[in-house]
């Protein structure tokens, strides 16, 4: 068995020569001149001891002249001020920080790396809040580099790892370093490489661990309290990229088909605002992206989701105003037949909304239904259809609203085998019998076998 | 960007044991020039740094490998200097700052070198290498399009070069022993006591350089930043500072890579990337 060699602490370096400051311990083997600073490990312990050269830097001699071997507890120094200084194991060093954190209150940065040493993660949102006050003070732009560079990809690279944890394969601390974690205004985005990639993709739970190890990090440094959730293409380099397409934006688009995602991400929680804040500053970057006719049809999208998103906090002229633009801009593509009539019948949808039937009717009746019925665009047809059956009810047109309900809306719903819609459909056509007068025919329409399928929507 | 400048790159004037061979300049120099350019660095520790915020540049130091003074720089990688011994650590490694200097900003250069010329001097990188080679073979054209040739041969992009990925597909001619040595060199993927220093362009120049206008950045140890005086630099010269995790990086098993996927973040970020 081979005896395991002491090394014995001989002092303390301070390689950034100022105070309070962590500062390195340095260690001798015997009477050896050469000096050696810990190798440590993972888990805290000792794995070695390397030689160090610490060239013109002072040696701080301290009388503490305690040995310590490979699988030892590391130890730790602190010094508050010249000759005053603490040095033990981490839990010691610990608490002497704990006891003495008043006097750290002054150093933002300081006061962070020392929460963060005592594992003190509850603090570390609020600390950060004033570390980045105080480098914005200093420079805004380096406050922005270091909240984009320092701190956020550590902490979405150990929810990437911490999501992973205890399933072997390619994600380890190393492989990490591969995986770029791009802070763009308000937003983060990951991008790994392929075989990672396909990893991430299986993981669901992982855009929630990555929010939550965000937490009030997130909202301290004012970024969306919500992480990208999707994992792009390998980051090639920019002159492969040129290669296989001229890149015209300079990673623009990118970025805003991220805020698009983004929007739609937010639109399916429910949260209309925060969506509607990122589909603008998208259609803002895809709009300011010339002669790329993709990046239109993109941009007509986005207008599309804002139409949407209007008209779900209630902004009607808005909507409408979105989706004509959208109809526009989809004129303008060799491809956009049918999105310019759904841009069109949702406009008109919102001008029924607003009260401006007679308006809509026309729209409907004499542009949109006679080319969705020549494009076969049959489900969106029902749709108007019904929209316009509508319209003749608050009309209290209730015989033509039925003609529209039961023979022109209801085959097509049939045609389909939408039973969803042929109930709903069918309700509409008994709603028509029953504001005529014809409560008998309403009521068979309702106890038809049609019907049927009701209880089970 | 300096105009070229054909001069052979010889930087010492101490005498050579014989005339240096051309074939490795020359191959760089019939190399087309990568696409794009990336900044330069240079590293320092913290105790120097205090007498750069004094005089608000970087100035040469005696270098014992030329027998003169002069100021290093690396071309686009965060590479450490002062550690040369591959089996001692230094403690500049603890609480390194990196200057990132602009790659339009012109100096007069005084050598370029595909490597870590101070490594090869202490015969670390000789197993790679026929004994009869001198450091003086690899000395390139001092031209600021030197750095983005070298990048095209060997590694394709800059990207790669960052990363120290060199391409598979270097076809050498017969004869050329200096470049087939130095592209072996480059690929060897063996273990070995060689860190990406070996293939990490290394410029010289004899002059001071006046910080006012050649950096864009500094990475520096979060520490750093209480100090006033290290605060009025860097408002003075209207730089963008990054601090770093000064704790983390005392943990040995973070220090390796943390200042190289800052560096790369930040040319990402600026589009050098």
């Amino acid at each position: 068995m081979t005896r395991r060699r002491g090394a014995r602490l001989v002092g303390l370096v301070n390689p950034i020569g100022l105070t309070p400051a962590f500062v390195i311990p340095i260690f001798r083997y015997g009477n050896s001149n050469e000096l050696l600073v810990q190798v440590i490990g993972g888990d805290g312990l000792v794995k070695a001891f390397q030689q160090i050269e610490i060239h013109d830097l002072p040696l701080h001699e301290i009388p503490e002249r305690t040995v310590i071997t490979s699988g030892d507890l590391s130890l730790w120094a602190f010094e508050f001020a010249p000759s005053d200084y603490a040095v033990g194991a981490q839990a010691a060093i610990s608490k002497t920080l704990a006891g003495r954190r008043n006097e750290l209150r002054r150093h933002p940065l300081l006061d962070l790396q020392v929460l963060r040493f005592r594992g003190m993660r509850s603090e570390v949102a609020s600390a950060l809040t004033l570390a980045n006050q105080h480098i914005h003070e200093m420079s805004p732009p380096s406050a922005e580099l270091w909240r984009e560079l320092v701190v956020i990809p550590p902490l979405v690279r150990r929810a990437i790892l911490h999501d992973y944890k205890g399933r072997k394969g390619l994600i380890n601390e190393k492989s990490l370093q591969n995986i770029d974690v791009i802070v763009r205004g308000n937003l983060v985005s990951v991008v790994a490489p392929a075989n990672i990639e396909q990893v991430l993709a299986t993981r669901k739970t992982l855009p929630a661990t990555i929010e939550h190890e965000l937490g009030g990090i997130a909202a301290a440094f004012g970024l969306m309290p919500y992480v990208f959730s999707g994992f792009n293409r390998p980051a090639e380099s920019r002159s492969e990229r040129a290669r296989a397409k001229p890149d015209l934006d300079g990673g623009r688009s990118e970025h805003a088909h991220l805020l698009l995602r983004t929007a739609r991400h937010f639109k399916s929680r429910g949260r209309f605002p925060e969506a509607i804040e990122a589909a603008t500053r998208a259609l803002q970057i895809f709009e300011s992206i010339v002669d790329a006719e993709e990046l239109g049809e993109i941009a007509a999208d986005t207008k599309f989701l804002l139409g949407e998103l209007a008209i779900a906090v209630g902004q009607l002229s808005e909507a409408r105003k979105h989706f004509e633009d959208t109809a526009l801009a989809y004129q303008r593509l060799s491809h956009g037949g049918a999105k310019v009539l759904e841009s069109e019948f949702r406009a008109a949808q919102v001008t029924i909304r607003q009260g401006h039937f007679d308006e809509a009717l026309k729209t409907l009746q004499a542009h949109i239904l006679p080319h969705l019925a020549a494009l076969r665009i049959r489900p969106l047809e029902a749709e108007a259809l019904g929209e316009i059956g509508e319209v003749l009810m608050a009309q209290k047109k209730f015989a033509e609203a039925l003609d529209v309900f039961q023979h022109h809306q209801l085959p097509i719903y049939r045609e389909l085998k939408d039973e969803n819609s042929t109930v709903m459909t069918l309700g509409r056509i008994a709603a028509a019998l029953v504001s005529m007068g014809r409560i008998n025919d309403a009521d068979k329409v309702l106890n038809s076998k049609a019907m049927d399928s009701w209880s089970s929507l | 960007m300096s105009n070229k400048k054909p001069v052979s790159g010889l930087t010492s004037d101490v005498s050579l044991p014989r005339q240096p061979s051309s074939s490795f300049r020359k191959a760089i120099g019939a190399s087309e020039a990568a696409t794009g350019s990336l900044p330069l660095t240079h590293i320092t520790d913290g105790y120097r740094f205090r007498s750069v915020i004094q005089t608000n540049s970087l100035d040469p130091t005696y270098c014992r490998v030329y027998e003169k003074p002069l100021l290093y720089f690396f071309y686009g990688r965060p590479s450490y200097r002062a550690n040369q011994q591959a089996q001692s650590s230094s403690i500049e490694a603890y609480a390194p700052i990196c200057f990132i200097i602009d790659p339009i900003f012109d100096f007069e250069i005084a050598g370029i070198y595909p490597f870590d010329s101070g490594a090869f001097h202490r015969q670390l990188l000789e197993g790679a290498f026929h004994h009869a080679m001198i450091k003086e073979d690899f000395a390139l054209d001092t031209d600021f399009t030197t750095p983005r040739r070298l990048v095209r041969l060997f590694f394709g992009d800059m990207d790669r070069y960052y990363m120290n990925r060199p391409r598979t597909d270097v076809s050498i001619p017969p004869m050329d022993y200096e470049v087939a040595s130095y592209y072996g060199l480059i690929k060897d993927e063996l273990k070995n006591d060689y860190d990406e220093r070996i293939s990490a362009i290394e410029i010289q120049t004899e002059k001071s350089m006046p910080l006012s206008d050649s950096v864009l950045a500094i990475i520096i140890p979060d520490n750093f930043l209480v100090s006033q005086p290290v605060v009025d630099f860097i408002q003075k010269l209207n730089i963008e500072a990054i601090p770093y995790d000064y704790i983390s990086r005392l943990r040995p098993e973070q220090y390796t890579s943390q200042i190289y996927s800052l560096v790369r973040a930040y040319y990402r970020k600026k589009g050098f990337l």
